[in-house]
């Protein structure tokens, strides 16, 4: 079978395929960004290329990442434990951080302040991060999450970070799960021209 | 979504928002103390007045709203405002008004100054519509992405929809004016007719423009939305796993199931190489990668050829260092199973299969399992073999 090979598929491949960041987002850094701009108009071609080698490149909000046929199968426990993680982060990161979601810029001192007695947040710090005390837990926490690629550090000096388009990654398991009885948001219809 | 008009004014206490937001809707007008009675009890307005909320103006006998209260509530709403369009709405009556004078007139010098100030009106048109509605996009940008309260976010947005749509009216209206009125149509002064054309391409333009500008409210409008309902939807997902009721209440399950990507697993290039080949030996991923045919950033668009098989039948790729231990695994007969190795992706050449069978079955820990088998060797030039033979043939 001859099949086109993408320029940028090496690159795109080690990109995806290595280290803790997996997640390829339009808003990230500058290589990303561009990475980002030259996978979206060559999309079609890398998907065709990658699913011959048993890889998926998904496209979800505003980020890439890849999927592979055999991905190892993690019990069911292990990843309802995952999800439970990922529905109180996201909660818990919705409360604390004004309209949280993809180019927001927030201030991780703000967002301590605002956990301080917070028995709730205290909780949930106790549980999702690592560190002696609620700042520790809260620095141990974004630092992991700077390193899965789904926030950013944009201001090092003002502790200040910027949400990734990644976080629409985990935000569509969010939009997935369905709770009976709360009725679904009717969506505008886009203007007709 | 149904959105509650007190949104402003949650930042002051619930026994004073009501008379705050009565005061700042009639801030233009004179609200004396029998007004005000009617806004609010007496001990109330005391207290307005005491916080500096309200001030009285004794000389004047009325209230106000303190200067930094109303600015601050002028800021807050100040980008709703900015996208009313009643200017136009008021321009384009004027300018009804001034040709109906026109067109009743017999004086022909009191027509030229309806006819300077039909123009004048024009001009304040062309001048204004482009502004208002660069007015309107900003407006709309700064109300989806200021404060943190979705209902305002929500309301300041229908506003503008609202507003954006009766400007898109008032621009229509106004094309349609100079497109068929008889009075544009009969006058040909230069001044006019050049007037006319300008407006005409500047409402053509701004209207093409705010179809865009409603797509982008309606856009926003949608993402506040979904916003919204996800945080309310995630506060209760959290209270349903506190009280551990998450997988009956909800499909969570189901998600979790067909859950993938890196949130889920440690995803890593594994399916032809082992996880720690690929952190300890770079060198044998980019051949891997070689191999595969995925080349270089800097290298153009080119074509391969992919003998492309399910993955089922693609045997595993060896490393050289451990080969031993990966073909003892296997119970085939090794020559056999040699040819349908792969290494980095191709099959091994005839010469690499020799090779790589000499290597085994020199290897030390296979001849002792050689010798164990108390197989004949013999020789044949430079090769060795064993002598297998066959099982005796039971006889009765």
């Amino acid at each position: 079978m001859k099949i086109e090979v993408p320029a940028i598929a090496r690159r795109l491949f080690t990109r995806l395929t290595r280290g803790d960041n997996l997640l390829l987002s339009r808003n990230g850094s500058n290589e990303d960004a561009e990475l980002f701009t030259q996978v979206e108009a060559d999309e079609g071609p890398c998907q065709t290329y990658f699913e011959t080698f048993g890889f998926h490149l998904h496209k979800s909000d505003n980020c890439y990442y890849f999927t592979a046929e055999d991905e190892p199968q993690a019990n069911l426990e292990t990843k309802l434990d995952k999800m439970i993680r990922l529905v109180r982060l996201l909660d818990f990161l919705s409360t604390h951080i004004e309209s949280f979601g993809e180019g927001q810029i927030f201030s991780a001192a703000t967002l301590a302040a605002r956990c301080n007695n917070d028995p709730k947040a205290e909780r949930f710090l106790q549980y999702a991060g690592k560190g002696a005390t609620n700042t520790d837990r809260l620095d141990n926490l974004l630092q992991s999450l700077v390193r899965q690629g789904y926030l950013s550090e944009y201001d090092a000096g003002r502790q200040e970070f910027r949400v990734l388009s990644a976080i629409n990654y985990i935000f569509e398991f969010a939009d997935r799960i369905e709770i009976p009885g709360e009725a679904p948001e009717k969506e505008l219809p886009n203007a007709e021209a | 979504m149904q959105v509650r008009r007190d949104s402003f004014f949650r930042i002051f206490q619930s026994d004073l928002r009501g008379a705050l937001q009565r005061f700042f809707e009639n801030r233009r007008g004179r609200i004396t103390p029998e007004i005000a009675s009617d806004f609010v009890d007496p001990a109330t307005l005391e207290r307005l007045v005491a916080l500096e909320l309200v001030e009285f103006d004794g000389d004047a006998g009325e209230y106000r709203l303190d200067d930094r209260v109303e600015r601050f509530l002028d800021e807050m709403l100040g980008a709703v405002e900015v996208a009313q369009a009643d200017w136009l709405i008021g321009l384009l009556e004027e300018i009804r008004r001034s040709i109906e004078g026109y067109q009743k007139l017999s004086d022909s010098a009191k027509g030229e100054a309806l006819l300077r100030r039909v123009c004048r009106l024009l001009r304040t048109c062309k001048s204004r519509i482009q502004r208002h509605l660069e007015e309107v996009k900003a407006a709309v940008d700064y109300d989806y992405r200021a404060g943190s309260d979705y209902e305002v976010k929500l309301m300041k947005l229908e506003w503008h929809l609202d507003r954006a749509k009766s400007y898109g009216n008032g621009i229509a209206e106004l094309n349609n004016l100079l497109r068929h009125d008889t009075f544009f149509q009969v006058h040909q002064e230069i001044e006019l007719i050049s007037l006319r054309r300008l407006v005409i391409h500047r409402c053509s333009q701004v209207g093409d423009a705010l179809i865009d500008v409603y797509q982008r409210i309606e856009d926003y409008l949608n993402r506040v939305m979904r916003d919204y309902a996800r945080t309310r939807k995630l506060l209760r997902l959290c209270g349903l796993i506190e009280r551990h009721e998450h997988l009956t209440a909800t499909n969570l399950s189901e998600v979790v199931t067909t859950g993938k990507g890196p949130w889920f697993h440690e995803f890593r290039l594994r399916t032809l190489l082992d996880p720690a080949l690929i952190d300890n030996r770079p060198e044998l991923l980019q051949r891997a990668l070689d191999r595969a045919g995925i080349g270089d950033a800097s290298g153009k668009t080119r074509r391969v050829e992919i003998n492309y098989e399910p993955l089922d039948d693609i045997p595993p790729v060896i490393d050289w260092q451990n080969v031993y231990e990966t073909f003892t695994k296997q119970r085939e007969d090794l020559f056999v199973f040699l040819a349908r190795v792969r290494v980095e992706g191709r099959p091994l050449t005839e010469e690499e299969r020799i090779d790589g069978y000499c290597a085994i079955i020199t290897n030390e820990d296979w001849a002792e399992a050689w010798d164990d088998c108390h197989f004949e060797l013999a020789a044949d030039g430079e090769w060795e073999y064993a002598v297998v033979k066959p099982p005796a043939l039971l006889t009765s």
